[in-house]
């Protein structure tokens, strides 16, 4: 099969999204379409199992905290961004869904992609983000009682603490006490 | 624990010496190697180098068959119980070498994540500056170690003093 053009993609996708897309933009080449975070799902099984757009391989899933971010674009604080590509096609497509700061939360794309297990526990772990049917739902880069979401721009690159106030214990006092 | 306990008030310097100098001469060393710094710490065990020479030449992989433990490389706070383990699981006596400016005090590392120094957690005995040290500074570190064990008494390490 031949390449499919990002403005035949577009129109497709518009087809069966009506106005679900905010807003898309073309950038070098790489189609990127903006949707609100509710409708995710939708738009992932679109993209997954409609014969023309053919989209089997999940390339990243990865989040964006635009805080203090000053451009009409971005309609709430958080976005998760997902890179899909298809092989037949030889294109990828750029999705960015936008997530509110009062509820952190949107749907897991596991059942459609399961490539997107670990990226969707690291955008959680990162940003705080909870996805909502993920199976396994939990830290996987920090420890697991760590209580901070470290890639949020408010969030101080020193940490607020947690590399130096651990529980020290003195390993020659413990000795004596047994 | 083994002979030093049995020692009570006994003066034993003629018996330090000697013990001392097995100790010093048979270091087994426990390779910590975590990032970057672990290269060197390779390259130092290997035959330009040679740390064999100084008699620590038989790594082992495991904690429970060594007396020297070699941190090299970043440790994040989640890596801290997994050393701390590890150096409890050491049988005494035993000594810490903190290869490289990372594991000494973050080094360039300055984030949330890594521990700004492994003497936060652990009682290290020579720090090696350098990023990566050269292996003739492991080397350096090495004979210090030597050198501190040289001048312990037995009794010193009944509680690991
Ligand atoms: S001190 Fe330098 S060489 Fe050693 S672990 Fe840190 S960055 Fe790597």
């Amino acid at each position: 099969m031949s390449r499919l053009e990002n403005e035949k993609l577009l129109s497709l996708l518009q087809e069966m999204m009506g106005d679900l897309i905010v807003n898309h933009h073309d950038f070098r080449g790489l189609l990127s379409v903006d949707i609100h975070g509710k409708d995710i799902l939708t738009l992932v099984s679109c993209i997954h199992q409609d014969s023309r757009l053919n989209f089997p391989l999940l390339v990243d899933v990865s989040g964006v905290d635009y805080l203090e971010y000053d451009d009409e674009a971005c309609l709430e604080r958080f976005a998760v961004i997902y890179i899909f590509y298809s092989i037949v096609h030889d294109c990828r497509i750029k999705i960015r869904a936008f997530v509110p700061e009062s509820d952190p939360a949107i749907h897991s794309i596991y059942n459609e992609y399961k490539g997107a297990d670990f990226t969707e526990r690291e955008v959680y772990d990162m940003f705080g983000i909870r996805f909502i049917d993920h199976p396994n739902l939990k830290r996987i880069l920090m420890p697991e009682d760590y209580g901070s979401n470290p890639l949020r721009k408010d969030y101080p690159l020193k940490g607020l603490g947690e590399r130096s106030q651990f529980p020290k214990y003195n390993i020659y006092n413990k000795i004596e006490n047994d | 624990m083994g002979l030093e306990s049995k020692m009570g008030g006994i003066i034993t310097t003629q018996l330090d010496k000697v013990v001392n100098w097995a100790r010093k001469n048979s270091l087994w060393p426990m390779p910590f190697g975590v990032a970057c710094c672990a290269i060197e710490m390779m390259a130092t065990l290997c035959s330009r180098y040679d740390m064999s020479r100084f008699g620590a030449e038989v790594i082992r992989f495991s904690p429970r068959q060594s007396d020297l433990l070699l941190v090299s490389g970043r440790i994040s706070i989640k890596m801290m119980p997994v050393l701390t383990r590890i150096y409890e699981q050491m049988p005494e006596p035993k000594w810490v070498i903190s290869m490289g400016a990372c594991c000494s005090s973050g080094g360039v590392f300055d984030t949330y994540t890594l521990i700004q120094g492994i003497d936060q957690f652990l009682p290290v005995d020579v720090y090696i500056p350098g990023c990566p040290p050269r292996p003739e500074a492991l080397l350096d570190a090495l004979m210090f170690i030597q050198k501190k064990i040289s001048t312990e008494r037995i009794q010193d390490r009944i509680h690991g003093n």
